[in-house]
């Protein structure tokens, strides 16, 4: 994995306009310019964007992109619908989730559920736990992990894959 | 580092004068899968508020290093994404995408005869009314599309490969399909 920063951020605008439909804007900022500053700049041209379009601006977004542009091939027979579902308790009683896609058929247990004596999945686990920047969605600490299994979700035209006759 | 929750007080001519305000939501990590058929799918998550930009990304490194070994899957992207949202829960009413759009062509600094396109909704008051251009150029003289295009130029702004735009060369109506 060779993974390095994009040379931008990529800021994007919601607009929404008296119909109800929507529309975006989208920008870009370099990647050296810290959050603030892209924060600050946004905040200011939402407001323009309002000025020019009429529309409402109901939300955006701005991100720090990191790719790999010689990623390995995935693995033959990877399929992203195969899911590992970990779910985690939170320090305020609720649960928050996190999903692999394209589960490795290794770490998973006869009747579904994740090993969890597997020292790759320990090792995520963990991380995920101890790590202190991460949460719920509404911030609240990150605790033991309540359940790991496996789950698929239903394929999309586009998941299909190309060849799909007998012959 | 850590910014306060800004907010912005927001007029729509359109959608009515209302007072709203965008307010800052907690980051979310997110690190994109793809697996041999050329699907992608988005792993995602949420982050405390109140750390820097790097510890972030850093964070997120540490997930995709551990996690990778679980999935078939290749990982071909992560981000650390920033997010402010609207306080009033209005939403879209369509699935249809506003049109017709603005697009906004603004020259490079290193390279003057290169373009940068910025597309926006449309307002129809800016559309020329005579002249050559009538009902397909925007009128560029006006003060509240020059504080824009002034806003683009003289702010951080760049193209997709970290160029500065230099100044705006024209705007025109697209029908987007």
């Amino acid at each position: 994995m060779a993974f390095t920063l994009e040379p931008t951020v990529k800021v994007i605008f919601n607009c929404l306009d008296e119909s109800g439909s929507e529309g975006k804007v989208m920008l870009h900022a370099p990647s050296s310019q810290l959050a603030s500053v892209v924060q600050t700049n946004a905040t200011a041209l939402a407001a323009l964007i309002q000025a020019i379009t009429g529309c409402s601006v109901r939300s955006y977004s701005y991100s720090y992109e990191v790719s790999d542009p010689a990623a390995a091939a995935a693995a033959a027979g990877s399929r992203i619908e195969h899911k590992g579902r970990f779910i985690w308790n939170l320090a305020n009683g609720l649960e928050t989730r996190a999903e692999v896609p394209g589960l490795d058929p290794a770490v998973v247990l006869s009747d579904g559920a994740i090993d969890l004596t597997n020292a790759d999945v320990l090792a995520f686990v963990g991380a995920v736990s101890a790590g202190t920047a991460y949460s719920g969605i509404d911030g609240s600490d990150i605790g033991a992990l309540k359940a790991a299994y496996e789950a698929f979700r239903r394929s999309t035209r586009n998941m299909l894959p190309a060849r799909r006759l007998a012959s | 580092m850590r910014h306060s929750a800004e907010v912005l007080a927001i007029c729509s001519r359109r959608v009515g004068w209302r007072r709203r305000m965008l307010v800052e939501r907690l980051p979310v990590w997110t690190i994109t899968f793809q697996d041999q058929s050329g699907t992608s799918s988005v792993m995602r998550g949420t982050f405390k508020a109140g750390f820097s930009t790097e510890d972030y990304l850093e964070a997120v490194a540490l997930l995709v290093e551990k996690v990778a070994p679980l999935s078939g899957c290749t990982i071909v992207r992560y981000a650390v994404v920033y997010r402010l949202r609207e306080t009033d829960p209005a939403t879209a009413r369509s699935t249809l995408s506003i049109t017709p759009l603005a697009r906004f062509l603004f020259t490079l600094t290193d390279t003057p005869d290169t373009f940068a396109e910025v597309s926006t909704p449309l307002d129809p008051s800016w559309v020329l009314t005579d002249g050559p251009l009538a009902g397909f150029g925007l009128d560029l003289a006006n003060s509240e599309v020059t504080d824009f295009t002034d806003s683009i130029t003289g702010g951080i702004w760049c193209d997709p490969f970290a160029i500065d735009l230099a100044a705006v060369d024209t705007a025109y109506v697209v029908e987007a399909s």
